[in-house]
């Protein structure tokens, strides 16, 4: 018996490589999937190199230049505070970016091996795992991550480290149920009859079968974890000023959007995009898989 | 079909009293000292830590400070706000109607509009409403809830004046409610609107491809008959489980809609308790909502059966 949310997951895995993943064909896909990958470059790019990039200091205030429109030395236009909204979207790049990386990492290293071996074991482990990964998913993901902010007091790294907690459950859903798929394959049998040990079997024999479905996997959860952290930031639960990031821009701009759209648009576009461009990028990792499949 | 809804009934139970259980530890891994942490961060009168510990016990076991809690928990206390002064439960009572008006109303705006999208684009697989359906609902999903709800905000609460931009619509009908609860729960709902249609479509199409539809095509069913007499029905059961999961998502995004639009629900109450360190609060939301949550799952799981008999099978063997 598993929970609703391991249903799902356990469906959308079964069917997106066949049914769903079709979202684009052909000649159109590798379009998209190369706008994707450049739109991810520039993003990464903004990051990396985001002091020689932004034309202003993000955090110059300019309090005589409120909700300025967009002009030649402004391009977005400025905040309520007269910063450069161009420049908080290139150095917003790098929380945001960071966020996400770190949960999906966290949800990777604790949510694989404990998939696997749920898997694996079965019995009694499986249905441990399992059990406490119910007891997570039992909570709205945003919810649990609202009350560990309000356990351990509103900064960055209490928000990632509580958004990844929500991650590990559901990472470790698809590891168990791809693993399981694996498992009954006789390749699986014989290694075990050659006396290979588990974690031999799984790392090393398992684990390339499935990479596809984890990389698009994980894919996924960086982008929704990435608008996950926003949201906590536009709470005021995540990144605190001065630290810059796209949710937290949001925040500071959902006040004068009458005054200036701009503050909201920009950063709602560098969200969007990311977004947008990970779910496409994750869609073509899984029809790969698709397309593997068929030919076996 | 008995043994299968008292086997969900027990799960369902089992897993709230272990959410009740890492709640309450939750309190106890915060730094600090608990009684502090429920005193709003300042260190309690000798008479308030009195009062924390007839309600806690925080001067007994770990294991005896829980059942006490649970004990209060199941009678109805849930201890005092910092912020009122008044019981939490008087503070938190008030404001379940809205969210849950939200929610529902949320839920079935991303099932009106999600399912028959789903359904079209099944059909027209690979055609151009197909692709338009499926980017579309991506860029709803991609859009923060919050973007969608003060772009709404502005363009039909405030340019076009069709739906009020702020406010809940506390004090009046049912009709004044759903007025202003329309662009929050539009917001809300479009969010998981491509969850829903892209479960729906691959649940359709793998129906379709069965051999029972072929026999329906076969014997002259016309092809909107089959779709939606034959193909619809067998691929309801994701489509249910698809529904019920999101509901905790959208018991989620609520909180950051309600705040986006000023209403004065459970999710605005969670934030300002998060930022006025009110954690007798945020305690009892938090179990609240899982408890709803959990309720919900549970009426999935039994619609469950009852859309897909062989599900109640797999209950019996487990």
């Amino acid at each position: 018996m598993s929970t609703v949310a391991g249903d799902v997951l356990a469906f959308e895995h079964e069917t997106s490589s066949r049914a769903a993943g079709g979202r684009l064909e052909g000649l159109f896909q590798r379009i998209v999937v190369v706008v994707s990958g450049v739109t991810l470059f520039v993003i990464v790019c903004c990051a990396l190199f985001a002091p020689w990039l932004a034309p202003h200091s993000p955090n110059a205030v300019h309090l005589y230049h409120p909700y300025s429109p967009p002009s030649r030395g402004f391009l977005f236009g400025r905040d309520s505070a007269g910063r450069d909204i161009l420049s908080r979207v290139i150095f917003g790049a790098r929380l945001s970016l960071l966020g996400p990386s770190i949960v999906v990492g966290i949800a990777f290293v604790a949510g694989v091996p404990l998939g696997f071996l749920a898997a694996y074991r079965g019995g009694f482990t499986d249905g441990l795992i399992s059990r406490v990964f119910d007891v997570v998913f039992a909570f709205p993901p945003l919810l649990l991550a609202v009350v560990i902010v309000a356990t351990f007091g509103a900064s960055f790294q209490t928000a990632v480290v509580a958004v990844a907690i929500t991650y590990i459950p559901l990472m470790g859903r698809v590891v168990r149920s791809a693993a399981l798929v694996e498992r009954s394959k006789s390749y699986v049998e014989e290694c075990r009859l050659q006396g290979y040990g588990a974690w031999r079997i799984l790392f090393a024999h398992m684990m390339p079968n499935i990479a596809r479905v984890l990389i698009s996997q994980t894919t996924l959860y960086f982008a929704y974890g990435l608008l996950d952290l926003s949201a906590l930031s536009f709470l005021g639960l995540g990144a605190q000023p001065p630290q810059i990031d796209w949710g937290g821009m949001l925040e500071n701009a959902n006040q004068g959007v009458f005054q200036s759209p701009t503050g909201v648009v920009f950063p709602a576009l560098a969200i969007v995009l990311l977004v947008v461009s990970l779910n496409f990028m994750a869609d073509w990792a899984l029809d790969y898989e698709g397309r593997k499949a068929g030919q076996r | 079909m008995l043994r299968y809804v008292a086997s969900r009934i027990v799960m369902q139970v089992a897993v709230l009293i272990a959410s009740t259980i890492l709640i309450f530890f939750l309190l106890h891994l915060a730094p600090g000292n608990p009684a502090t942490l429920l005193n709003g961060g300042h260190p309690p009168s000798p008479a308030t830590l009195k009062y924390f510990n007839r309600l806690y016990g925080f001067d007994r076991p770990l294991p005896v400070q829980y059942l006490i809690w649970l004990r209060h928990l199941v009678q109805g206390n849930l201890g005092t706000s910092v912020a009122t002064r008044t019981s939490v439960a008087s503070v938190i009572i008030p404001r379940i109607g809205l969210t849950l008006f939200l929610t529902i109303y949320a839920v079935a705006i991303m099932v009106m509009i999600g399912v028959p999208l789903g359904i079209v684009s099944a059909v027209f697989r690979s055609g151009p409403s197909d692709f338009l359906a499926s980017v579309g609902t991506l860029t709803f999903t991609a859009i923060p809830t919050y973007v969608t709800g003060v772009v709404m905000a502005v363009v039909f609460g405030v340019e076009l004046q069709w739906f009020p931009a702020l406010g809940g619509g506390d004090i009046g009908s049912f009709w004044t409610r759903l007025d202003h609860l329309t662009l929050p729960a539009v917001a809300l709902g479009l969010s998981s609107l491509a969850l829903a249609s892209r479960i729906t479509r691959s649940a359709v199409i793998g129906e379709l491809e069965k051999p029972h539809i072929t026999g329906a095509r076969a014997r002259g069913f016309s092809g909107p008959r089959v779709v939606a007499k034959h193909a619809v029905r067998g691929s309801l059961v994701p489509v249910v489980t698809i529904v019920g999961a999101q509901i905790g998502y959208l018991l989620g995004g609520a909180v950051v809609i309600e705040y986006a639009f000023g209403l004065n629900g459970l999710g605005s109450l969670l934030v300002s308790s998060v930022q006025g360190k009110d954690y007798a609060v945020v305690q009892a939301i938090a179990l609240f909502i899982t408890a709803e949550f959990l309720l919900i799952s549970l009426v999935v799981d039994l619609l469950y059966g009852l859309i897909d008999p062989r599900v109640r099978l797999v209950g019996r063997t487990a």
